[in-house]
């Protein structure tokens, strides 16, 4: 298997399997439209990605190198959260920043398959929580006014629990 | 810094634990890209939603995202597809999704409504019912109908003409067709209440009604149909061929289909009076029929519910299960809601022939269901033992008695159902005094306080 070399935003080389690489939708663009061939041995620059989260997604696309496509028709998709299976939810017990990073890396070497994990594990850390748990969780200050908050609360009625 | 963590006591460390840990935490919705921030959003729950929304204001802003709540409309029943085209965007998808969302729970738990009884008829029963928009028409073996108003609760006006009890009737623009023992079938005026047109021709009780612009086809004792120009009071055609009197007719603008206690469907032809399929295999009375243009569905006295193409006259389906009469159907796409007067309702896919859910269980009702309707969430059906009941469609789980009479047991039936988005409306009654007979009609609008 012919390999390529990836080069991380803090200067590190990674060897990677081109065919493990091409799930990035990015780097198969590259590679396709601009002519980077197999036997070219210059890295592919990644100015976006730092050298430990690109280890990280090059880890998950080595597990997912055999997943079928995704479906693309998005919008009539049913948007579950419970389907992460067991070595993704292993993979993402990492810190928020990781996460954090690991999103935007995903989004930025277009790999939509992680893109949705990570983006599912957080709405799973939003899920079933009151706002002064998701405030507590994420670190966030409450900037209402308790007039906005009344206000809030009367627009939402009907969610309240009995 | 290991050296220093051993050092740390447990409090110590739980300290510095706190000092540190905000450093990794990360509020993504505010920091990430605002596309990105909703992928994340898109997998949450309504009800998530409106928590998330309420943690800060650059959540809030995002959470109030209309497309947002577009995509969680579309979860919902009864938001027609037409509703997404053309300008769709510019609507307030949260509002739409809030309002839809209160009345749902209206319907569901009972907790908002406001409730109205609309008293006629004396002691007599209540046959026949119809509900479009503020009007309610309610037919009655008094030999009279009575038109209300539900706004007003009142009744405007009482039709008479009749010299016999009326069984069936019909309601469509400004026209009400009914059908008498009298063996005639007055034409009135909605909005006067005068009678335009008596039709003579059958020669026995008119027993049921089937309307499509302005041509009314009526089923006789006589064992006959006719079709009916009820602008001019015309008798258009008359359909002859089954050999005992005429139970249930449908009629799609094209063609006629009709049941009978001869034991056969009919599909006719009406203007060229032929029938074009006699559908055999019921071995008793036809009660009950569906028909949408492709598929027949007939109810009979058999216990059996017959599934035929309308088209070749080919039996596609026996549907068993129930044990007594067909009195009711409905049928929606490929889905038919049955109810029988052994006490249950089942539901059916018609393409494939198999009972997906039999409404039963401890609160079931306890005997004859007179009368059902369904849309996409919730059948509700009403009963001779005095009660209207809600079901979940899709599980057949009970949901609650919407109506409850005490007579309920010794007398009290609820003889019919019609309901809109918002309302329902009951006729109920007794034969035994014990209940008077009345319309129900309950407002689950978002609102009412």
């Amino acid at each position: 298997m012919p390999n390529i070399k990836l080069q991380s935003s803090d200067g590190d080389i990674f060897d990677v399997d081109i065919n493990i690489a091409k799930q990035s939708g990015t780097i198969s663009t590259m590679l396709d439209d601009l002519g980077m061939d197999e036997e070219d041995d210059d890295p592919v620059p990644l100015a976006n990605v730092s050298a430990m989260i690109l280890k990280k997604v090059i880890t998950w696309c080595k597990h997912h190198k055999d997943d079928p496509p995704k479906p693309e028709d998005e919008e009539n998709m049913e948007k579950r959260t419970d389907d992460i299976d067991s070595w993704d939810q292993d993979f993402l017990k990492v810190d928020q920043g990781t996460l954090f990073e690991l999103i935007l890396a995903a989004n930025y070497l277009d790999i939509k398959g992680l893109l949705d994990v990570t983006c599912k594990t957080v709405a799973n850390m939003i899920k079933g929580k009151k706002a002064e748990e998701i405030r507590k969780t994420f670190n966030i200050k409450n900037d209402f006014t308790p007039e906005e908050e009344e206000q809030i609360r009367k627009e939402n009625e009907w969610c309240e629990d009995p | 810094l290991d050296l220093l963590s051993d050092m740390c006591d447990t409090g110590q460390a739980r300290y510095i634990l706190k000092k540190i840990e905000p450093r990794f935490q990360r509020d993504f919705i505010t920091l990430l890209p605002k596309e990105l921030a909703m992928s994340i959003l898109r997998y949450l729950e309504p009800k998530d939603l409106l928590n998330a929304m309420r943690t800060c204001k650059s959540w809030k802003v995002l959470c109030d995202d209309s497309l947002l709540w577009k995509d969680k409309c579309r979860a919902l029943p009864e938001i027609p597809n037409h509703y997404y085209d053309d300008d769709s965007d510019n609507l307030d998808w949260k509002k739409i999704f809030l309002t839809r969302q209160e009345l749902d729970d209206n319907w569901k738990t009972g907790r908002n409504f406001v409730k109205k009884e609309l008293k006629g008829h004396d002691d007599h029963v209540i046959t026949c019912l119809q509900f479009h928009g503020d009007r309610i028409i309610s037919g009655s073996d008094d030999s009279t109908l009575k038109v209300w108003s539900v706004s007003s609760g009142e009744c405007l006006l009482t039709l008479t003409g009749h010299t016999g009890g009326v069984w069936c009737s019909q309601f469509e623009g400004d026209i009400i067709c009914s059908g008498s023992t009298d063996r005639t079938i007055k034409v009135w005026d909605v909005h006067t209440g005068q009678s335009l047109h008596t039709l003579f021709g059958h020669s026995s009780t008119v027993r049921c009604l089937s309307m499509y612009n302005q041509i009314c086809v009526s089923g006789s004792r006589d064992a006959t149909l006719r079709v009916w120009d009820v602008q001019t009071g015309e008798c258009k055609h008359l359909l002859i061929g089954h050999m005992a009197a005429v139970r249930c007719v449908q009629y799609d603008g094209v063609r006629v289909v009709s049941g009978a206690y001869d034991c056969l469907v009919k599909v006719w032809d009406p203007v060229s009076e032929t029938c074009l399929h006699s559908l055999t295999g019921h071995n008793n009375r036809v009660y009950s029929l569906q028909f949408d243009g492709r598929h027949i569905v007939s109810g009979s006295l058999d216990t059996t519910i017959r599934v035929w193409d309308a088209v070749t006259g080919t039996c596609l389906h026996v549907l068993s299960g129930h044990r007594s009469l067909t009195s009711g159907m409905e049928l929606r796409d490929n889905i038919l809601v049955s109810g029988n007067a052994d006490s249950l309702v089942k539901i059916w896919d018609i393409t494939t022939g198999a009972c997906l859910q039999t409404l039963d269980g401890p609160s079931k009702h306890q005997s004859a269901v007179t009368c059902l309707l369904f849309n996409s969430k919730y059948v509700m059906t009403s009963s001779d033992d005095g009660t209207v009941k809600l079901w979940d469609i899709k599980t057949g789980d009970f949901i609650r008695d919407i109506v409850k009479l005490e007579s309920g047991g010794s007398g009290g039936v609820v003889w019919r159902i019609q309901l809109d988005k918002t309302r329902l409306v009951c006729a109920v009654g007794s034969r035994n005094g014990t209940e008077e007979t009345k319309l129900i009609v309950f407002d689950f609008s978002v609102g009412n306080e």
